[in-house]
């Protein structure tokens, strides 16, 4: 009787593999016997090795399958299972297999992997002799892959080709599994080791046997029926075209050279150019004594640039003027024209002493060196071309004796007193009046007068105390000044610090405070809360005429009709505009006399399209307030409802504008109530431009070479983020090596260069992202290459500065009986029908069929959205109570109930529930062990911190956090990110310290740790996003050491061929943006504002909605 | 409808028929045989194609052409080119005001896009999401929803084309449903002469209104029946398994899976479930008109025009041909 360990072909093999190498050290490197059972149908292995019966009990306390076994008589072998406590019933296997093994890990077979994975680095094993090598190699060349390395091995078998590529194709990998004619062996490598298991495969031991493979200095293969070869690591590669023998049939000729003997003839001839400014003249005799009046308005000085000489030739004697042409001297040649009205000569382009008639050039266009020797310019002083009845002619003036025209002058003097002194006397002098003024006073500066009028008490204008304040109780008696805006004051805190709470849909404070605002001066606040009162309010005559006039003054309009339609057809407007034109447009839409002015439905029909663009930079509620106006005014209900699409839609997109939708009290307000706002508050530009400076010192240390791609990376992304903090001078300094050289680089990096030099130009002027997504589209319309577009694509559309559009969600995974269900419970207009349809589809099976895991997961999030698309609060409470239960008892995945919960978090910080959150957070906290991975656990974690960042931290987000820790500390694969977000977490709770020791450990770990390309990106920009929220001091010491390790993000597999270092270049951008970042500092009180902010606006959008549509 | 016996008798005859006239066609293009192959084979699936591509690469004449050759009737085709400006009433018809002051809405679908049998939809992703939606019922299931019932559309051809395929997550869904894309490239670099002698006759023809490829050799009704007789053979076995077996050799459905995954993974081509099927439907529809027989290793290159994105159309095509080695 033997002992052995049975495996049952299962995942549970893995554990019982691990636990039999850790129990029994001394049996790892023994020689084992595998015992299979000769037919397929019966499963199992049993594992043996020379262990005693205490060895056995050992195993067998560790919850091994330790067997007993024999074989009878017939050949069969009984296998008893050893559980001296009980007795079971032998398994008989009637015939069986062994193999015996030198050690443990080669007594193991490996298991198969599901799917297809990815393999980092490949060798296919082919047997020299066979024709699989040959095919492989073929293959590999077609698809351009000729990095792959040859070697030549031999085993048992005989001699084998090993070809081993990094990212081998897929292809091949399946052809070499799948299909064994190929004679092909595939094999992936098992960690970093010399262990190299067939593709679709893992070993058990994979780590085990790479240390002993290592000790040994052995390279090894195993097959998946568990045979291994062995070669000898250091056998040399060679490169793979050093195996071909490359051959080109084709007859073969050898040409000698000839001497050429025929020459063609090309006439030179005269054609029309565009006019230059002529240099010479050639004049007859007659035309130089015309030149007198020109000598005579010459000043001396310009007189001396003309020469002149005098020559003979066949048709009589001819002068030359020349004009010495000086550089910043205005030309005199057309003036020479226009007196002796002969057109004269130009100099041609490239060849100085060479002139043609003006307006006409030599064709065909002849390289200079071979003009200049057949027209003889050498030899001459200049050639001139003149041209006549009788064609060309071509003139050399070897040795012209020049003077200067001045030589030519003769200057006479005369004294005419007799008739000045007449024409004095003749003279009457016509002096206009004089009156004496004092020089105007200097004026005072405007900024002096500006301090001097803001130092001034905010006055109190009688007229509108009389009319506009609200509270009459609160008004001091006219006449005092200081009184009226010391009690406008007061009464204007009190107003301001409850709408600064936020969530405030009433309109009368609105309308209030606007009214006190006005009285005070403050215009802009005014406005704001005028479009808050109108917004939440009905389209009241008097306010919109306030409004109306307000921003009029601001602007300096005059609100004529013709004025009106040129702004509701520009192209773009300024703010200022913008909110000019809306605020005219509800006035007139107010008071009815639209008609009257003449603003046409036209008119109409653009100032719609205007506001409804996401793009025009008004507040959402002005927006909204004009579309409903405009819109109610023609009861268009269609019209209304595409509007309110596109704002929400807009609004779902980029949220709300802390400086557009914000009023400048609510800003100021939250702002005071942040501890250290002072110092942490809108990082000045100063501090930014210098971390970046410490930062390119650093990135530039030891010098760029100029022509190296990775250098001109470096080049353009520091000059975008240079351009960003403003810096334009030092950003077009460091690009400008590249762009010098911008030919030497290839085409996908050449365009890329191009698309950061426009990034500039566009981070220079602050355009929009229309502009921007115009911009690449033109950049990417000249590239014809489907190829090099597409490298270029590629890194574009990962890189946050090129990318033209936010990343695209994910299409419907649901099927379509559910879909439809879905998408039309996403249209109904009440939260307690989407809730009804939501339990209907969860509870019960739809034709017969059951939902998975990931389809409940859609169905929740989308109709949870579709709650709160409605904005009703009892409506999204109703779905809520809904979908939280059914989360917890209906999603049995641990990831996906995790990434459920994240979005009832979302929806319960909505309303404000705070309960709510507290009992879900401790849901996320509760699945941190059951999740396969700490990614998983992130789809929860992220809008948990949202929450938090909205609700104001407390101790349940404490426990939370402390919750997660553990999986945020371990090494297990995504559990960086999840580390930078706790940090995050941490910090909001003002827990500096341990705030920074994890992000500290995040950062040295992404740079230290033993990760996979693509996890180590992940936990780098995981870092650099946290790192965003503290201060640049303890941020920049964190940035420095991700930029120092630039080196350890290598590069995807799949992107090795885009002749770029893809995770390097995005890196680095994620570095620079961290400190360079565009966004004003944004507090999480001002945030929570607006997500506050933006509920109520979804709300009261949707309420109009309905009132208008009858829904 | 016909059965499967009646179609057995006459298959062999339709599909030469068929042949012939994709054959015919060809001859009226330049190097334009790829798209009308592709277009043949769609037609007989009853699968949409998308032609992608720049103005002036006769997408719009390949699919007019097409249509007239089949010898439809004017009522039976719908043909036009959508912008964001366009209303649905524009493509579905008008809503019926006597019927809707009666409460119910109706359109008068007479002469649109729910009554013909073949359409051409020019510029497709530049249309409204209105209009979009209701693309997609009708192109998904076949059906128009009037006053809240679900009415069959006649459409059994869908051709549509585009410029360039957007990258909005919300017409990803409409993409998604053109199994085949195809782009259409300039022809004059490589073939000036032919070109300006074939846009010569053509110009030609337009001005003597003559049509001599309208007398195309197959009618509509033959590929009504193709496409009736490989519905009927899809389920002759009586299970998926069956039609796999005896159509797609196995070494031949290996290769398919492996092309598939490769693109998937290396190209990161998406190809959902539901194309996936498709693909398989049309690969068989393919391999079955142009040779008669069962899956070869050519009929896979469909899958290189299985590409979603613009960019992605080209290096699809050149990777699938790398893959199978097709040169």
């Amino acid at each position: 009787m033997k002992y052995g360990v049975r495996l049952h072909d299962d995942p549970r093999d893995l554990a019982t593999l691990r636990a039999l190498a850790d129990t029994l050290p001394a049996l790892r490197a023994a020689p084992w016997t595998e015992l299979r059972p000769g037919d397929p149908a019966q499963r199992g292995t049993v594992l043996h090795a020379a262990f005693d019966i205490a060895q056995a009990q050992q195993l067998r306390a560790r919850g091994l399958d330790v067997v007993r076994y024999t074989e009878d008589d017939f050949g069969a072998l009984i296998v008893h299972p050893y559980r001296p406590a009980r007795i079971e019933a032998p398994a008989r296997w009637e015939s069986f297999l062994t193999r015996a093994a030198p050690t443990l890990w080669e007594a193991v077979r490996p298991r198969p992997v599901a799917g297809d994975p990815i393999a980092d680095e490949a060798c296919f094993w082919a047997p020299r002799d066979g024709d699989g090598a040959h095919r492989t190699i073929e293959r590999l060349l077609a698809l351009g892959r000729d990095d792959a390395m040859v070697t030549t091995v031999r085993d048992d078998t005989g001699e084998a080709l090993l070809i081993q590529v990094a990212a081998a194709p897929l292809y091949l990998l399946m052809r070499a599994r799948e299909e064994p004619a190929e004679a092909v062996r595939a094999y992936v490598r098992a960690g970093d080791g010399d262990l190299w298991v067939a593709f679709g495969y893992a070993h058990p031991l994979a780590s085990l046997a790479t240390r002993a493979l290592r000790e040994q200095r052995r390279r090894a293969f195993v097959d998946a029926d568990g045979r291994w070869r062995f070669v000898d690591p250091d056998a040399p590669a060679r490169s793979i075209y050093d195996v071909l023998e490359t051959r080109f049939e084709a007859r073969a000729a050898e040409w000698t050279s000839a001497p050429a003997t025929e020459r063609f003839r090309i006439t030179l001839r005269l054609a029309p150019t565009a006019p230059a400014d002529p240099e010479l003249w050639v004049l007859d005799a007659e035309q130089f004594l015309a030149l007198e009046p020109l000598v005579e308005s010459l000043p001396d000085a310009e007189l001396a640039r003309f020469t002149i000489s005098r020559n003979t030739g066949p048709d009589g004697t001819r002068y030359v003027l020349q004009e010495l042409v000086r550089p910043n001297l205005s030309r005199l040649g057309v003036r020479v024209s226009d007196l002796l009205g002969v057109p004269g000569y130009a100099r041609t382009p490239g060849v100085d002493n060479l002139y043609l008639p003006v307006g006409r050039r030599l064709v065909p266009a002849m390289r200079r060196d071979e003009l200049r020797a057949l027209l003889g310019t050498e030899r001459a002083r200049a050639v001139i071309i003149t041209e006549d009845s009788d064609g060309p002619c071509l003139v050399a003036l070897t040795n012209p004796e020049e003077s200067t025209l001045r030589s030519w002058v003769e200057y006479a003097a005369s004294d005419h007193r007799t008739e000045l002194e007449r024409l004095v006397e003749r003279s009457v002098f016509d002096w206009p009046e004089l009156n004496i003024e004092r020089p105007p006073a200097a004026p005072e500066p405007r900024q002096r007068a500006e301090e001097v009028e803001a130092q001034r008490p905010p006055r109190a204008r009688r007229r509108d105390v009389e009319t506009e304040a609200p509270d009459e109780a609160a008004r001091p008696a006219a006449g005092d000044e200081s009184a009226v805006t010391a009690a406008l004051r007061e009464a204007m805190r009190g107003y301001e610090a409850r709408l600064a709470e936020g969530g405030c849909e009433d309109p009368t404070p609105w309308r209030d405070l606007a009214l006190l605002k006005l009285q005070a001066g403050d215009a802009d606040d005014a406005c704001a809360c005028l479009e808050a009162a109108i917004f939440h309010g009905s389209l009241d005559v008097d306010l919109a005429a306030r409004l109306a006039s307000q921003r009029a003054r601001a602007s300096g309009r005059s609100g004529s009709a013709e004025e009106l339609v040129t702004l509701a057809t520009a192209e773009r407007l300024t703010p200022g505009e913008a909110a000019y034109l809306g605020a005219r447009v509800l006035e007139h839409i107010a008071r009815g006399d639209a008609l009257e002015l003449n603003l046409t439905e036209g008119f109409f029909q653009e100032v719609a399209r205007c506001f409804a663009s996401p793009e025009t930079p008004v507040s959402r509620r002005l927006a909204w307030s004009v579309l409903r106006a405009v819109h109610g005014r023609a009861r268009d209900a269609l019209e209304l409802t595409r509007a309110k699409e596109r704002l929400l839609g807009g609004v779902n997109d980029r949220g709300l504008s802390e400086s557009i939708d914000l009023p400048r009290f609510v800003r100021f307000a939250l702002a005071l109530t942040e501890e250290g706002a002072a110092g942490e508050l809108a990082r000045s530009q100063a501090e930014q431009r210098r971390a970046m400076e410490d930062l390119w010192r650093e990135a530039s240390e030891g010098a760029l070479p100029e022509l190296d791609p990775r250098s001109a990376y470096v080049r353009m992304i520091f000059g975008v983020g240079f351009m960003r903090i403003g810096a334009a001078t030092a950003a077009r300094d460091i690009v400008a090596p590249v762009e010098a050289e911008m030919a030497v680089h290839e085409p996908p990096n050449r365009v890329i260069f191009q698309l950061y030099l426009a990034r500039m130009a566009h981070e220079a002027t602050r355009g929009d992202s229309g502009a921007w997504a115009r911009e690449v589209e033109t950049a990417l319309s000249a590239l014809k290459d489907a190829r090099v577009k597409d490298r270029v694509e590629f890194l574009r559309k990962r890189s946050e500065w090129l990318r033209s559009a936010a990343p695209t969600s994910a299409t419907s995974s649901l099927r379509p009986v559910f879909e439809r269900s879905v998408a039309e419970a996403e249209g109904f207009a009440s939260g307690a029908l989407i809730a009804g349809r939501m339990s209907e589809l969860l509870d019960e099976r739809v034709d017969q069929r059951a939902l998975f895991d990931y389809e409940i997961v859609e169905v929740i999030e989308r109709l949870l959205r579709a709650a709160l698309r409605n904005g009703s609060d009892e409506g999204i409470a109703t779905v809520l109570a809904v979908a939280t239960p059914k989360v917890a008892t209906r999603v049995r995945a641990a990831g996906r109930r995790v990434s459920a919960t994240g979005e009832c978090i979302k929806v319960a910080a909505a309303l404000g529930d705070l309960g709510a959150v507290d009992d879900l957070l401790e849901t996320v906290a509760s699945l941190t062990n059951a999740v396969q991975t700490p990614k998983d656990l992130l789809t929860g974690v992220h809008p948990s911190l949202a929450a938090l960042r909205r609700l104001g931290a407390g101790d349940s987000a404490r426990r939370f956090l402390e919750a997660l820790e553990p999986v945020a500390t371990s090494t297990a694969s995504g559990s960086l990110p999840m580390r930078a977000s706790l940090a995050e977490g941490y910090l909001l709770l003002k827990d500096d310290a341990h705030a920074t020791e994890l992000i500290e450990s995040t950062v040295g770990d992404a740079l230290s740790a033993e990760l996979s390309h693509v996890d180590r990106f992940d936990a780098g920009v995981a870092a650099l996003a946290a790192l965003r929220h503290w201060p640049m001091e303890p941020r920049m010491a964190s940035v420095r050491r991700l930029l120092q390790g630039l080196d350890r993000f290598t590069d995807a597999f799949t992107a090795r061929d885009k002749l770029y270092e893809t995770y390097k270049v995005l890196m680095l951008e994620r570095i620079v943006d961290t400190v360079a970042d565009d966004v004003t500092f944004e507090s999480d009180k001002v945030r929570g504002y607006l997500d506050e902010d933006e509920q109520a606006i979804r709300r009261r959008v949707i309420a109009d909605w309905r009132s208008a549509c009858g829904r | 409808m016909w059965t499967l016996r009646e179609l057995e008798r006459e298959i062999d005859a339709i599909r030469e028929r068929i042949n012939r006239h994709r054959r015919a066609l060809d001859e009226y293009f330049v190097k334009r045989s790829e798209e009308i192959d592709l277009a043949t084979v769609c037609a007989c699936a009853q699968e949409p194609l998308l032609f992608v591509g720049p103005p002036g690469t006769a997408k719009s004449d390949l699919v007019v052409k097409f249509v007239e050759s089949l010898g439809l009737g004017e009522s039976d085709y719908f043909e036009y080119m959508l912008t964001k400006f366009t209303e649905p009433s524009e493509i579905l018809g008008p809503i019926d005001i006597d019927l809707l002051k009666q409460g119910r809405f109706m359109r008068r679908t007479k002469g649109k896009l729910p009554e013909a049998k073949v359409a051409f939809l020019d510029e497709i992703f530049k249309s409204n999401s209105a209009i979009l939606n209701t693309l997609l019922t009708i192109v998904n299931e076949r059906k128009f929803y009037q006053d809240g019932e679900a009415l069959p559309v006649a459409l059994r051809m869908l051709f549509a084309a585009t410029n360039d395929i957007p990258e909005q997550s919300e017409l990803d869904a409409l993409a998604d449903r053109f199994i085949v894309k195809v782009e259409t490239r300039p022809v004059k670099d490589d073939s000036f002469t032919e070109l300006i002698d074939a846009g010569i006759m053509n110009e030609v023809y337009k001005a003597t209104e003559q049509k001599p490829w309208a007398r195309g050799s197959a009618s509509f009704e033959d590929f009504l029946k193709f496409k009736r007789f490989m519905d009927l053979t899809f389920g002759e076995g009586g299970s998926g398994s069956a039609d796999r077996e005896r159509w797609f050799p196995r070494e031949v459905f290996a290769e398919f899976r492996r092309v598939v995954r490769t693109l998937e993974t290396e190209d990161k081509v998406f190809i959902s479930d539901r194309k996936l099927v498709k693909l398989y439907k049309v690969i068989r529809t393919r391999a079955f008109l142009f040779h008669g027989g069962a899956v070869r290793t050519d009929d896979l290159s469909l899958l290189g025009y299985s590409g979603n994105r613009r960019q992605e159309l080209g290096v699809v095509q050149e990777k699938v041909k790398a893959l199978l080695n097709l040169g």
